[in-house]
């Protein structure tokens, strides 16, 4: 992101959310990270849960952030089947560039850890992006494939 | 490999990374193996967090989130002390080639010796002075240093994470490139 489209962001932050509004910022980020982790629940690694390779787990967490106070949100925690850990950790609601992050990580190897990022497009949409590093090349629309893809390299 | 040019830049980054490579690899040996955390830690919290695997793990995760954390604090000081150093010297050229051009002191730099010396937060008014002298590429990365440099520092209540962390040896780069900038 240009450094005159974060400007632009932080003053439309700063003009857009009052008190009320960073209330209702907050609620939008804990429905969206909730979202997000039931469809891949439901969705994206259902399969893998039905053959019993993979055993969901939310585990709620209190967060205490800038602008927004505190909360309480849910970390997804993907047991698989070798006794290993897949964590989706909400990190902050609130990011000096994009809308908000989570860490995807795999248990005791969190030096391979990917940010996954909100962009908000509007006011009904957003979107989820999984990024390995500030690099373009390393970010992607974050889908099944690329889960799949990361659970794949952690496991090897 | 990332290329440092500058001295104290380069010798920290040196330190942070090797302190960082010891970590990984005994944090490796700690996988299928909980009990190899007790040869690690201290000896007082020895089978405190080495009783289950998940615990265990946590822990060592924990333990690469507070180094790198600490990286990128210390980094960030050397910096600043480079810089600032630099700073200095360049001001105290300019400011006897203009005491023999004027007979008055001019306020300018009087305001400029304090502002540099003063106790303004010293990464904010460093980037104030050379933001017209970077690229917007290279700025924005030092801003980003900066945001997140102070979220860690200050207790991670009043300002805003990156979304995106930079490695350290990204990190170590930009610093160093915003180093070669000043000096040019």
């Amino acid at each position: 992101m240009a450094l005159k489209q974060k400007l632009e962001r932080l003053k439309f932050l700063n003009d857009t959310y009052k008190e009320a509004e960073w209330m209702v910022y907050r609620d939008t980020w804990k429905t969206d990270v909730s979202k997000l982790q039931h469809t891949i629940m439901d969705k994206w690694l259902e399969e893998y849960a039905q053959n019993g390779l993979m055993i969901f787990n939310l585990i709620n967490t209190k967060r205490v952030e800038p602008y927004i106070g505190e909360y309480v949100t849910t970390i997804l925690e993907i047991t698989l089947a070798e006794n290993k850990f897949i964590m989706l950790e909400p990190i902050s609601a609130v990011t000096s560039d994009y809308d908000g992050k989570l860490e995807l990580y795999m248990l005791g190897n969190i030096e391979n850890k990917v940010s996954i990022v909100r962009r908000i497009i509007n006011k009904e949409e957003h979107e989820w992006i999984v990024a390995k590093s500030y690099n373009q090349e390393d970010q992607a629309k974050f889908d099944k494939a690329q889960l799949e893809k990361l659970i794949e390299e952690w496991l090897q | 490999m990332v290329t440092i040019n500058n001295d104290e830049i380069r010798n920290t980054y040196n330190y942070l990374a090797t302190i960082d490579n010891i970590l990984i690899k005994e944090i490796s040996q700690v996988n299928g193996n909980k009990s190899y955390l007790d040869k690690i830690v201290p000896q007082q919290i020895a089978r405190v967090y080495s009783l289950k695997e998940k615990t265990a793990l946590s822990f060592t995760d924990n333990l690469t989130r507070t180094a790198y954390e600490n990286s990128v604090v210390h980094l960030v000081a050397t910096f600043e002390r480079v810089a600032f150093s630099k700073y200095r010297t360049a001001y105290g050229k300019i400011k006897s080639v203009v005491a023999d051009q004027v007979t008055k002191p001019l306020d300018y730099y009087k305001s400029r010796e304090n502002f540099v010396n003063g106790n303004i937060d010293k990464l904010s008014g460093l980037i104030y002075l050379i933001e017209g002298h970077l690229s917007s590429d290279l700025l924005h990365k030092l801003k980003l240093i900066k945001d997140h440099r102070n979220y860690i520092a200050h207790g991670k209540r009043d300002t805003a994470p990156p979304a995106i962390e930079l490695k350290l040896s990204e990190m170590a780069k930009v610093l160093d490139d915003v180093i070669k900038e000043i000096e040019c």
